[in-house]
């Protein structure tokens, strides 16, 4: 079973497909690359759900590549380590179903480059699942870098034949934007691991950059401080915390659907996981003096995002403020640094990954059939469009935080988690204001609703199509997602113990 | 008054800041490079004096100042050529006409 | 002294030999012949690379009295120098083309360039630094004014004055330093500081011996010259003007820091602030330029003033850590000027020339891609690695040195954008692919480029066993 189910295939076949998709010898068919790609995603998912059924928290998957018999880069002690924990697996899972469900978004808006696209893709894949299940923090680091490439590819490339070409330059310039945010942050980080890594070395005398090795306790109290900070901005670019946020809405609403729905899903996890990994792990010290300002920065996100939401037109641009919002959230549960508090975070990531995909996906089919995406001009897709309305209604009212659905045991177990917590009174404080959270949600998600879904149709759009079955399989299965994780949450919960 | 070491330094030093701000400062591309003689010469004197004065059992300061004026004769002599090139097209010495790049 | 010849300079004098034979050619061959031109001095290179063998290196040689040495760090930067040379011999097939008469002459002066860099990184006292920097400095001027045209000889003008200029710089902090310990024999001076104490006199004279030396790096107060000679010059000459004098300057620069001027505790400040500012300079002169030339002339300045800072942190890790980073960045720096050459430097350089060229040209452009996202420093290029292992270096060198780690981390940030310029054009959208050139390069040019480019990508995948050995290298100096 261990070399059946292994690290190494989950993360580098994709990486090896990317290249193949890459090579001039693949065909460029491109019903056929599609329905490859497809099944790539599909079996990739089946197996990433193998691994998690023969998971046991007890004994993480842990796997060690030794070239030649030597580390990767012995004189920094850097190893070519993967572990998979509760969390990692559960994260690789959601990677996995979200991706899957891109792929299979992506027949109708992506209608250039098939063979480019998919590679791009599974290339994205492959580096975030190579965050989440990097062992040694430099490995971590090289995972991190390598997303950008394919992540520019995605959001500014060219994807569609009938644009008028005003998105398409938008597109690019929001791909730099993201990228440049992106490794300043990753520079910050990058500072924060070469300063961890020497401390260590000279602290505790062990040449090495595994996450297990790495212990604070006797680096000097404030450099630990320093180093938590710099750490802290380079996974707050990509969380975002609100002054380096600006990014997210451009590269969310210019990308193509798939695309934003995976970088909404996953690629904003990462950050979050970053945290987790780094700071909360191996730096508790430096996290317990830090907590309550990154609650107070969660409850920022928390409220100020959602009432730049409420003044959004662009339905895309809700989407993707609604989900800083929603970071906050995740960060406020992690900076309880409680049991529940943790727990409720990764619980909220997986619930929000599903929920903003599916969110993503509406967008993208309104987009498509009406060649817009501004709510003052939408109205009455109801009336065309039924199945559609029946689906965003159900996911826009667990977005909101109904029960039943997961986004709402995310979240009252992410305030419940906050006001355990016994750092500070300002953790329950932000957990008291981030209440409002639910009513501003559904402000701003119903007005979506309304305004594009009620209403009278315009005259042009009368013979517009219902979903497609391809929309139909991927919104109901985030609807199944969300239905059974808001019924059996301890699935998530219970493997995080 | 007696002439110590000193004196020849000074001397030295003048004549090195000289070149150096002359061929920073002048525009005329012929005053450059006799700028940059004037530099060389006061390297030599510096090389020339510690080699009278400290280095007492070698010859190395001298060595190293002739050689340096074989170098400067060199390096002038390659300038000269490559500058009569450039001149060939502009017919001007002065600087600011060669700014092309 | 015949001992000396046969124990340590053998492949200088093969050299040195080959470049009389090649002037000697030059005068009695038509030029029609000049397709053996090149043939002769890679013939020329690869013998200097055998009679490395015979170079007696353990325990260290001193030859021809203190004059020169040997050890394994000098062979190590002699063989980098030659095979540098190699390849960029092998991309100057359109120049020799071009000038026909006088390829033999330019064979040979290219040459003695490698010849003086290899008698730089050798030399063990002033006099034989300065002689064989100005041997390395004449065959260059001759190299950057040889392609046709106002323009190269401009540039070749310009780099004259301040190397010059420079030179005078490094003389008069040497002739201070021989009046301060009375010898100009690296080993005697650094007897001599560590058994004196210093003075104010001695620290003026290192920094203007660095600032002399540097300069050929492009450092800060001789930065200027470095956008100027790239614009004018050939793009295969560039190949060599970026590796070898970088390689022979930074290897001698070390060596200097390590010993004649290990005493001066100011030098680590003053060549940190150099660093930083050309840094801050280069990357931000880059930001507004749209010639591909001259971005690759900044980030050539970036790039050393990086290696610059680390070098000046004197311990044995970082001097492992600027070899090894020097190893990637020449060879990421030939393959890129490779492409540019098989581009053409008839052809404009602007950034907008080289639109949608990707889509015609899909292995040299995929090379090229690889080789610049190496120099931003991204993953599975030898560029992140030795990006990391250079900052490690500056990260364990004190808590002082953490505001410039960070800085020159921003500056990355910088720096990728302006790489990103350079190479996102390629990959644009056009109208009509049928007007897009198709470049047919000959054998030599594709095989430095592809060579080069998968060098990258080998020790960027896995660059231990290279690591160890610049740890080798690094202790034995």
């Amino acid at each position: 079973m261990d070399i059946l189910l292994s690290i190494p295939i989950l993360i580098f076949v994709p990486m090896l497909v990317s290249v193949l998709l890459l090579s001039p010898f693949f065909t460029s068919n491109e019903v056929l690359v599609r329905r490859f790609a497809k099944s790539v995603f599909v079996f990739h998912f089946l197996y990433s759900l193998c691994m998690l059924l023969f998971f046991s928290p007890s004994n993480p998957y842990i796997c060690k590549i030794d070239l030649f018999g030597m580390d990767w880069i012995q004189s920094l002690g850097i190893k070519l380590l993967f572990k998979i924990d509760a969390i990692s697996i559960i994260m690789c899972v959601l990677t996995s179903f979200i991706f899957m469900l891109a792929s299979i978004s992506s027949k109708f808006n992506i209608r250039k480059n098939h063979k480019f696209y998919y590679s791009m893709l599974f290339l994205l894949m492959s580096a975030i699942l190579g965050i989440f299940t990097s062992g040694d923090m430099f490995l971590f680091f090289l995972f991190w870098e390598l997303e950008m490439i394919p992540a520019y590819f995605l959001i500014g490339g060219k994807w569609r034949t009938d644009d008028n070409g005003i998105y398409d330059v938008d597109a690019k310039k929001s791909a730099m934007k993201f990228i440049l945010f992106t490794f300043l942050g990753s520079m910050f980080m990058l500072l924060g691991i070469l300063l961890l890594h020497y401390y260590n070395y000279a602290e505790n005398g062990i040449l090495s950059a595994t996450f297990s090795d790495i212990s604070e306790g006797t680096i000097p109290k404030g450099i630990q401080v320093l180093i938590a900070v710099f750490l802290l901005m380079g996974f707050g670019v990509k969380l975002p915390v609100i002054p380096l946020h600006s990014w997210l809405p451009d590269a969310h609403t210019n990308a193509p659907t798939p695309v934003s729905m995976v970088l909404a899903g996953i690629l904003l996890k990462t950050g979050a996981y970053g945290i987790f990994r780094f700071n909360y792990e191996m730096l508790p010290y430096s996290f317990r003096v830090l907590a309550p300002i990154l609650a107070i920065l969660a409850l920022i996100n928390i409220i100020y995002t959602a009432f730049v939401c409420y003044a959004q037109t662009d339905i895309k641009r809700i989407v993707a403020y609604s989900s800083i919002s929603n970071m906050g959230l995740i960060l406020l549960g992690l900076a309880a640094n409680t049991k529940t508090g943790l727990s409720a975070s990764v619980f909220h990531m997986v619930a929000h990954g599903l929920v903003t995909a599916g969110l993503f996906m509406i967008c993208g089919i309104v987009y498509l059939r009406f060649k817009d995406r501004d709510i003052n001009n939408l109205s009455g897709i109801a009336t065309v469009m039924p199945r559609l309305f029946g689906f965003a209604s159900i996911i826009v009212l667990a977005s909101i935080g109904v029960p039943l659905f997961a986004p709402f045991i995310g979240e009252i177990l992410t305030i419940i988690g906050a006001m355990q917590s016994e750092l500070s009174v300002v953790i329950k404080f932000a957990a008291l204001f981030s209440l409002p959270l639910l009513i501003l949600s559904s402000c701003y998600m119903l007005k979506f609703l309304h305004k594009s879904f009620t209403g009278d149709l315009k005259e042009e759009y009368v013979k517009v199509n219902d979903i497609s079955m391809h929309e139909f399989t991927v919104l109901a299965s985030i609807l199944a997602g969300l239905v059974i994780f808001g019924l059996y949450p301890n699935a998530i919960i219970g493997l995080i113990g | 008054m007696e002439i110590t070491m000193y004196h020849y330094l000074f001397v030295g030093l003048v004549l090195f800041l000289i070149g150096v701000l002359g061929s920073i400062l002048a525009q005329n591309v012929i005053k450059v490079l006799i700028a940059i003689e004037i530099m060389l010469t006061g390297i030599n004197i510096n090389f020339v004096t510690f080699g009278t004065y400290c280095g007492a059992e070698s010859f190395d300061g001298y060595i190293i100042a002739l050689f340096y004026t074989g170098i400067g004769a060199v390096e002038l002599a390659i300038a000269l050529y490559i500058f009569y090139l450039m001149f060939q097209k502009k017919k001007s010495e002065n600087i600011e006409r060669y700014r092309e790049l | 002294m015949i001992n000396d010849i046969f124990n340590i300079l053998l492949p200088q004098f093969v050299l040195g030999a080959l470049i009389l034979l090649l002037l000697i050619l030059s005068m009695f061959l038509s030029p029609r012949q000049y397709r053996y031109a090149r043939l002769i001095s890679i013939i020329g290179i690869f013998s200097s690379i055998l009679m490395l063998t015979t170079v007696q290196t353990e325990p260290q040689y001193f030859g021809l009295r203190g004059a020169v040495m040997s050890d394994s760090y000098t062979l190590l930067f002699e063989f980098l120098i030659l095979m540098c040379g190699f390849f960029v011999i092998l991309v100057t097939k359109n120049l020799v083309k071009t000038i026909k008469r006088n390829a033999y002459s330019f064979q040979a002066l290219f040459l003695t360039a490698l010849l003086g860099g290899m008698c730089i990184v050798s030399a063990n006292d002033f006099l034989t630094l300065l002689v064989s920097l100005e041997l390395m400095g004449f065959s260059t001027y001759f190299l950057i004014s040889v392609s046709k045209g106002y323009h190269s000889k401009e540039a070749a003008f310009k780099y004259i004055i301040t190397s010059a200029l420079s030179t005078g710089v490094f003389l008069f902090g040497v002739s201070y330093l021989y009046g301060i310990t009375g010898s100009i024999n690296f080993s005697d001076i650094y007897e001599y500081i560590t058994n004196n104490e210093t003075s104010v006199i001695y620290t003026i004279a290192c920094v203007m011996i660095v600032l002399g030396l540097a300069s050929k790096l492009a450092v800060f107060p001789f930065a200027n010259w470095i956008v100027d000679v790239y614009k004018g010059c050939e793009s295969s000459v560039l190949a060599f003007l970026s590796t070898i004098p970088k390689l022979a300057l930074f290897g001698i620069i070390c060596r200097l820091i390590v010993f004649p001027l290990g005493n001066s505790f100011e030098l680590t400040f003053v060549i940190a602030i150099l660093s930083l500012v050309t840094a801050l300079w280069a990357n931000t002169y880059a930001i507004r330029e749209k010639n591909v030339k001259v971005i690759l002339a900044c980030s050539a300045s970036a790039n050393a003033s990086y290696a610059f800072l680390t070098a000046g942190l004197v311990s044995v890790y970082n001097l492992s850590t600027v070899i090894f980073y020097l190893i990637c960045y020449a060879v990421m720096n030939i393959s890129v000027f490779a492409f540019l050459n098989i581009y053409g430097d008839k052809n404009s350089m602007y950034v907008n020339d080289f639109k949608g060229i990707f889509h015609k040209n899909r292995g040299l452009c995929g090379a090229y891609a690889i080789s610049i996202i190496a120099l931003a420093g991204i993953p599975i290029t030898s560029g992140f690695i030795a990006k990391i292992y250079l900052f490690t270096a500056i990260a364990n060198s004190g808590l002082i040195f953490i505001p410039f780690l960070l800085m020159l981390l921003v500056l990355t940030v910088v720096a990728l954008f302006y790489y990103l310029k350079i190479l996102l054009p390629l990959f644009d959208e056009c109208d009509n692919k049928e007007l897009l050139p198709v470049m047919k390069p000959a054998f030599s040019q594709k095989f430095v480029l592809y060579i080069c480019a998968a060098i990258t990508v080998i020790i960027g995948i896995y660059p231990e066993i290279l690591i160890e050995l610049c740890r080798l290298i690094a202790y034995s100096i």
